[in-house]
């Protein structure tokens, strides 16, 4: 790889701006390096934070971030944008190597323990934490709403407001209330859910 | 459908209802219908449970939550990684 440009100068506007994504899954697949610089500046900090949040060692989140974009940049012909946008397998690639290093992590343990008392080997099954990968994936998901729309929603969530308090609070009529708060309860499963094997 | 069973045939609840229920917006008519329903139906009472997740992971949120870029050096480490000693691009395909 010869690309000398930083990826790190300018943020790319967060959105679900799924026309850029296909076109940047496309010249990844091309094994375009501009696009893999610019796949990195959008999604290393959803994956870094994935990785930091679930494994909780500033190190080990590095190298998982690592080790993320350099299996996507090496199995970039497994990509197939028909079988899902960019960003979902970006977040299937991380969730799996996130189970990898929390499973070495056991693997560790377990060798540490068997050496020191010969205790049991059984494994404790290795699962990631969902609970702070849905947090993160939500945070992601409601950043790349439209801005009513996620206005609407925070107020449901953090203020615990009613449909009809949110209209009478923004003015914003009612039935639209109702309709982002569905619509955009909708996308935010659909983001929490990308990249699990079983998400449609 | 099950002919079989005695139970009428219910249609599903929309999204739309689930997704009130959800975010605690189902106080209006037809609620105690759909109570009934979910009762008695698993496939809707998974997809109830999937919108409460994502109304449970909103609550939870924490500030650690929230995107923080890797630092620079991970870059280069995966530019490092990926160019052959020769310092040649890889080629593509």
């Amino acid at each position: 790889m010869s690309l000398r440009t930083s990826p790190g100068t300018t943020a790319v506007a967060p959105g679900g701006d799924a026309l850029l994504d296909e076109e940047l899954g496309r010249r990844l697949r091309e094994a375009d390096e501009v696009a893999f610089a610019a796949i990195y500046r959008k999604w290393s900090p959803l994956v870094h934070t994935m990785a930091t949040r679930s494994l909780g060692d500033s190190w080990e989140a590095e190298d998982v971030t690592q080790q993320v974009f350099i299996g996507a940049w090496r199995g970039r012909a497994g990509f197939h944008q028909e079988r899902g946008p960019l960003g979902a397998w970006l977040v299937g690639i991380t969730r799996r190597k996130i189970i990898d290093a929390l499973a070495a992590r056991t693997r560790r343990l377990t060798l540490a323990k068997a050496a020191a008392s010969m205790a049991e080997t059984t494994q404790p099954p290795t699962a990631p934490p969902e609970a702070v990968l849905d947090r993160v994936l939500l945070v992601h998901e409601l950043a790349s709403l439209a801005p009513v729309q996620r206005e609407i929603l925070c107020m449901a969530f953090f203020d615990d407001l009613t449909h009809t308090q949110i209209a009478r609070r923004t003015g914003i009529p009612l039935g639209t209330v109702k309709s982002h708060c569905r619509r955009g309860l909708q996308k935010l499963r659909d983001g929490i859910e990308q990249g699990l094997p079983e998400a449609a | 459908m099950t002919p079989h069973r005695r139970e009428v045939a219910v249609p599903h609840l929309t999204h739309d209802l689930l997704a009130d229920l959800a975010l605690g917006n189902a106080a209006a008519g037809g609620a105690d219908e759909a109570l009934r329903h979910l009762a008695r139906c698993g496939d809707c009472r998974g997809r109830l449970a999937r919108l409460d997740r994502v109304v449970a992971a909103a609550h939870g949120i924490e500030e650690p939550d929230l995107p923080a870029a890797p630092p620079e050096r991970v870059w280069r480490e995966i530019l490092r990684e990926l160019t052959p000693p020769s310092g040649k691009a890889e080629p593509a395909g």
